[in-house]
């Protein structure tokens, strides 16, 4: 069974940039969620059920990426999905926040395969997704 | 250059580079052709309010979104060029708060597209790939950054 990787950025050359990178990685042929805004996140996965990853942006309209990482984290339902936020915002009170809110990886923008295989590399063995 | 233009120069290279391996140099003067190039803006509250707008032309970002998401010029449509042209700016405008209030919490808005303007006189002159292209840092008058 493919991997299905919730994609959450309101750019859509963002949501392209991290489709590529995890294309470049041996994750077999992931499916591809992709939503706008925290809220079109939440709504995605009520309407195409759980997921095995969420990547999710910050800074976005409607509901952004730390209000969708509270939602996710208290949700008995979807507590458990590893949930990493790529954002440019970078500073460190920001990521230790995030971080003790349930994410468990910050990376920083712009991504490219190699930061993307540095930070997603141990949930990836840890969870045995390697194809 | 100052401490504000040197942290852009600095932000600009590596954020055009990171998403579209595209070399960028600091130009002396500025050209006609921004006039008419598109223009991105986005503000920042706090903890300084603050203003970036970005001037490329569209030569420019037709090639530079094309390098990010590894396809053919002629595969971009203009909504894919200015959706590239604000994650530019959000990228780098988070960056570059980042770089100036190392350790702090700021505020960042979202990317608004503006109707073509020729770059005030103050702003700063980039080439990027042999392109021109402009930043301006705008702070209220009377306001300076906190160190």
């Amino acid at each position: 069974m493919s991997l299905r990787i919730l994609i959450v950025d309101d750019s859509r050359t963002a949501r392209g940039l991290i489709k590529r990178c995890l294309g470049m990685m041996e994750l077999g042929e992931p499916e591809f969620i992709e939503a706008e805004n925290g809220q079109d996140a939440l709504d995605k996965l009520e309407e195409k059920g759980a997921v095995d990853l969420i990547l999710t942006d910050l800074n976005m309209p409607i509901m952004d990426g730390c209000v969708l990482l509270r939602w996710i984290k208290t949700s008995p339902k979807l507590k458990t999905i590893p949930t990493m936020v790529i954002s440019s915002e970078g500073d460190s009170a920001r990521r230790t926040e995030l971080l003790e809110l349930g994410a468990f990886e910050v990376m920083a923008k712009p991504v490219s395969p190699m930061t993307m295989e540095e930070a997603l590399g141990p949930m990836i063995e840890t969870k045995g997704w390697h194809a | 250059m100052n401490r504000l233009q040197e942290i852009m120069t600095e932000q600009l290279a590596q954020t055009l580079e990171g998403l579209s391996f595209a070399d960028v140099t600091r130009a002396e003067h500025g050209s006609e052709e921004l006039g008419s190039a598109r223009r991105v803006r986005i503000v920042s509250g706090e903890p300084t309010p603050l203003t970036i707008t970005l001037y490329l032309p569209k030569n420019l970002l037709r090639r530079l979104a094309a390098a990010a998401m590894g396809i053919e010029e002629a595969e971009l449509d203009d909504e894919s060029i200015d959706d590239y042209l604000c994650e530019l700016l959000n990228t780098l405008a988070g960056r570059y708060l980042t770089a100036l209030y190392p350790g702090r919490t700021y505020k960042l808005g979202l990317p608004q597209l503006q109707p073509p303007a020729q770059p005030a006189a103050d702003a700063w002159h980039y080439q990027a790939d042999q392109f021109p292209l402009a930043v301006t840092v705008v702070l209220p008058e009377g306001t300076t950054i906190e160190e």
